[in-house]
């Protein structure tokens, strides 16, 4: 089990954003609104499994930029 | 005084088709470059180092990693070339019934391999998925150079199964190709630069504009293609050397 960190996410997706070429700026800006959503979401629940959160935050993605939400959500399956 | 010059003793007096030789060291580069484990994890660490560097320092180290790759792959090679050519050469020889039926029985087994089980159903490879978390997890605790090397060296070491036979069997048609033991080492040099090919192709693929994303979506999408492909090779292969055996 493992604890949900808003900082590791938010620095694991800060540096895909910028591997995938997208604005520091814009990247920000999704990447706050993606967080705020997922933390909305996940109020009042305990335990979450990591597949669940995944999905949480590549619906939320997805909504600013498919290739990051593709990424996050598909990382696993290079190897 | 006691000459122990090791020399290789395969490169002179065999009668086995030069052209069957080079048959079966061009399949093996070819499914090299198939393999796709290693361009994997490469993918993800430059992915994982342009995030976090320079576009300069990003290069650097995958450059490195690319280096570690490459040595591997020699020490691989020279390891089982030193092997093969201190054996007496009437025993391990593309000639010798034994060894090619053994060897033809791997590659069909790997052929059988790479089908069924190289890529599982949901677009992940073979390896163990505690193996898979490592090297995915591990990029992000790369700072240098050397542990970009170390990391390139270590990271052919899952797919031994499949790249040993080849190592093994590219020796063997090496040393019916050539007439010395120069051209011998050579020619594994370059098998061994031929091999660490796909590692320039997708950096280059990177450095034209493309990202994970789509080196991702391409896998997902040819993965039927590649395991076909990929165990169809290795049956070839192995049909190859019972025909140079036949023939």
């Amino acid at each position: 089990m493992t604890t949900f960190n808003e900082n590791s996410l938010r620095k694991e997706l800060k540096i895909d954003a910028r591997a995938l070429g997208i604005p520091a700026g814009a990247a920000e800006s999704f990447i706050n609104e993606t967080i705020k959503s997922t933390l909305k979401t996940l109020k009042g629940k305990s335990i979450i499994t990591n597949n669940d959160l995944k999905r949480i935050v590549y619906k939320e993605l997805k909504k600013y930029h498919a290739d990051l939400a593709y990424v996050y959500k598909n990382r696993d399956k290079i190897i | 005084m006691l000459n122990l010059e090791i020399q290789p003793p395969l490169c002179y007096n065999l009668s086995m088709s030069v052209f069957t030789s080079l048959g079966i060291l061009i399949l093996a580069v070819l499914i090299s470059s198939f393999l796709m484990l290693i361009p994997g994890i490469f993918a993800n660490f430059f992915h994982h180092a342009s995030g976090k560097y320079t576009r300069t320092k990003a290069d650097s180290l995958s450059l490195f990693f690319i280096l570690g790759t490459e040595t591997m792959v020699v020490l691989g090679l020279f390891l089982i070339a030193t092997i093969i050519w201190t054996l007496p050469p009437s025993t391990v020889n593309l000639e010798n019934p034994i060894l090619v039926w053994i060897l033809a029985g791997i590659f069909f087994g790997l052929s059988l391999t790479a089908f069924f089980v190289y890529f599982r159903k949901n677009g992940q490879l073979f390896i163990s998925r505690k193996t898979a978390a490592t090297l995915i997890d591990r990029p992000k605790s790369i700072k240098n150079s050397s542990d970009a090397f170390v990391f390139g060296l270590m990271s052919g070491i899952p797919e031994l199964p499949f790249t040993l036979p080849l190592y093994f069997v590219s020796i063997l048609a090496i040393s019916n190709v050539s007439l010395s033991p120069f051209p011998c080492a050579g020619l594994i040099i370059f098998y061994a630069i031929l091999a660490v090919c796909p590692l320039f192709a997708t950096h280059l693929y990177f450095r034209t504009g493309h990202n994970l994303a789509d080196f991702l979506r391409h896998r997902l999408k040819n993965q039927t293609f590649f395991r076909i492909f990929l165990g169809l090779l290795y049956f070839i292969l192995a049909t190859l050397l019972i025909g140079g055996l036949i023939l």
